[in-house]
C-alpha cells in the first residue's frame, strides 16, 4: 500500500513532488484535500477494463490488476441499463449481467470497438503509443485508430479552454451569447465554453458533495493526471475542481461517470471504492501501465 | 365482497409502495449512472401522506360496516377517488438527462414526452412558458412538450422545474 503525499495542486512545489516521486517510483501519488491524484509521465499506456461476466466490478478490477500489474484503475464513462439490465437489477442482489448494460460512448482497445456505444456530442480521451502527443482529447466519438480510446465524458479544459455552464469572455470585450458556438467575432475573446454536461454533473441533487473521476493531461510536462474525488468526502465544485487543474498547467482534461460511482486503485489498494448499486452494475474500467 | 376490496386496497399499497421506493432511488429513476441526471420529482413526504390518505379513505369509506344512503355513498366514493387521483400525482417525475442529452417527462416510470438538446448547442433556443398547471417546453424547430406541475407539496413543483430549467440556460418567453 502507498500513501499518498500531501500536496496541493495550486502548489509551486506541485511539479517538483510529482518530479521526484515519478523519479524514485515511476508515478507520483498526491491527495490535495479530498482529491487523490496519481501523476504518470505519458509513455504510461490505457488499459480499458471490461466486465464481460455476472461477477461484481471491483472483483474484476482486483483480477485485473494483479494479472495485467496495472499501476492505477479508475471507473470510466456513464452508462444505462437495457431492459434486460432494470429486470436483472430489480430481482436479487447479484450483479447485473453484463448485456443489460449500455456504456455511453465507445471503448476502443488495440483500434477495435470492444464496448459501448457511440457519444458522437460528448468528449474522449485518446492514447497513442506512435504518434505525439500520447494522450489526446476533444469533441466528437472516441477515435478508433488510436491504441486505447474512451468517449462518453465531460468537458473540464480542451486544448486550454476551461469549460463551464456558460460562456464567458475577455474582460472589456463585446459579450456575445452565453451558451452555445459564440460568433467568430466573439470567439476570439471566449474564456470559457459552455457545456450542458458539465451543467447537468454540477445540478446533480448530491453536489457539490458528488464524487468525481477525471483525467488530465499537461502537454508541457508530458504528464498523464487521474483525478479522484471520493463520493461523500467533502464539497468540491466542478469548477473548482476544474480551476486546481488550470492552475497546476494541465491544458486538456475530461470528466468521467462520478457520483457514488467514483472509483480508484493504486497499486491493488482502493482509494474510492463504488457504491454497491454501481458495483453490480458497471462494465468498464481504466487501468494504466508502463 | 369484502376479500376483493382488501385484496384490491393491499394491491394498490403494495404497488405505490414499491414505485415510491423505487421513485426514492436515485439509480433505478436514472436508469443507471446518475452523475449528470437532474430529477425534479414529488418529495417522499408527500408521496407516503397521500398513500396513507388513500389507504385510509378506502378503509373508513368503503370498507366501514355502516348503512349509507345513496347521497352519502357517492360523496365517499368521489373522496376515494380524490385521494387515489392525489397518489396517481404522485408517479409523476421529469427528468433532464445530461447522460441522454434529453428532457424526460415520465409517469410510473414510463417515459410519455421527451425532447433532445445538443450539449455543446445554444440552451436558449429551448424555451418554456408558464402555465396556470404547466409549464409548455418548445424548440426552434416546432418539438415540444407540456409537464403538468402543481403546487410544491404535491406532484412536480412549478418552481423547481422552472428554477433547472433556468439553471440549464433554457429560456423563459
Amino acid at each position: 500500500m502507498t500513501d499518498p503525499i500531501a500536496a496541493s495542486l495550486r502548489s509551486s512545489h506541485f511539479w517538483t513532488i510529482v518530479d521526484e516521486s515519478i523519479k524514485a517510483n515511476t508515478y507520483a501519488f498526491i491527495k490535495d484535500g479530498s482529491v487523490f491524484c496519481v501523476v504518470f509521465e505519458d509513455s504510461i499506456k490505457m488499459v480499458p477494463i471490461v466486465r464481460t461476466a455476472e461477477v461484481m466490478f471491483t472483483s474484476v478490477v482486483r483480477s485485473e490488476s494483479r494479472s495485467q500489474k496495472l499501476l492505477a484503475i479508475i471507473n470510466a464513462q456513464v452508462y444505462g441499463m437495457n431492459a434486460k439490465g432494470i429486470a436483472d437489477y430489480a430481482f436479487g442482489d447479484d450483479p447485473v449481467t453484463p448485456e443489460g448494460i449500455d456504456p455511453e460512448g465507445v471503448v476502443v482497445r488495440n483500434g477495435g470497438i470492444v464496448a459501448g456505444t457511440a457519444a458522437p456530442l460528448n468528449f474522449y480521451v485518446a492514447n497513442y503509443t506512435k504518434k505525439q502527443p500520447k494522450y489526446q482529447f476533444g469533441f466528437g466519438a472516441a477515435p478508433t485508430d488510436a491504441s486505447a480510446s474512451i468517449g462518453g465524458a465531460g468537458p473540464l479544459i480542451i486544448n486550454g479552454l476551461p469549460y463551464g455552464p456558460i460562456n464567458q469572455y475577455k474582460a472589456g470585450a463585446t459579450q456575445g451569447r452565453l451558451t452555445g458556438q459564440p460568433t467568430p467575432e466573439n470567439a476570439e475573446n471566449l474564456t470559457q465554453r459552455s457545456n450542458l454536461t458539465f451543467t447537468a454533473f454540477t445540478e446533480h441533487s448530491a453536489a457539490p458533495q458528488t464524487g468525481i473521476t477525471a483525467i488530465a493531461y499537461s502537454s508541457r510536462k508530458r504528464k498523464l493526471a487521474l483525478l479522484v474525488h471520493p463520493d461523500r468526502s467533502g464539497a468540491m465544485p466542478l469548477s473548482q475542481f476544474r480551476d486546481k487543474l488550470l492552475f497546476a498547467g494541465f491544458d486538456n482534461g475530461i470528466f468521467l461517470d462520478g457520483s457514488d460511482s467514483s472509483m480508484l486503485m493504486v497499486e491493488n489498494t482502493f482509494y474510492s471504492q463504488p457504491a454497491r448499486s454501481k458495483d453490480k452494475t458497471n462494465n468498464i474500467g481504466i487501468g494504466f501501465k508502463y | 365482497m369484502r376479500t376483493l376490496h382488501w385484496t384490491l386496497l393491499a394491491s394498490i399499497a403494495l404497488v405505490f409502495s414499491l414505485l415510491f421506493v423505487a421513485m426514492n432511488t436515485q439509480f433505478i429513476v436514472a436508469g443507471g449512472s446518475d452523475s449528470l441526471e437532474v430529477v425534479v420529482k414529488p418529495s417522499a413526504l408527500s408521496q407516503w401522506v397521500t398513500l396513507t390518505l388513500f389507504f385510509c379513505s378506502y378503509f373508513f369509506f368503503i370498507l366501514r360496516k355502516t348503512r349509507l344512503s345513496p347521497l352519502q355513498k357517492n360523496i365517499n366514493i368521489i373522496l376515494v377517488l380524490f385521494f387515489f387521483a392525489l397518489l396517481m400525482l404522485n408517479s409523476h417525475f421529469f427528468r433532464i438527462s445530461g447522460r441522454e442529452n434529453k428532457l424526460v417527462d415520465s409517469w410510473f416510470f414510463i417515459p410519455t414526452q421527451s425532447i433532445s438538446f445538443h450539449p455543446s448547442g445554444d440552451a436558449s433556443q429551448i424555451k418554456y412558458s408558464i402555465q396556470r398547471t404547466a409549464i409548455h417546453i418548445h424548440t426552434v424547430d416546432n418539438t415540444s412538450m407540456t409537464v403538468i406541475t402543481f403546487p410544491d407539496f404535491l406532484g412536480v413543483s412549478k418552481h423547481e422545474l422552472q428554477a433547472k430549467l433556468n439553471s440549464f440556460g433554457f429560456s423563459m418567453e
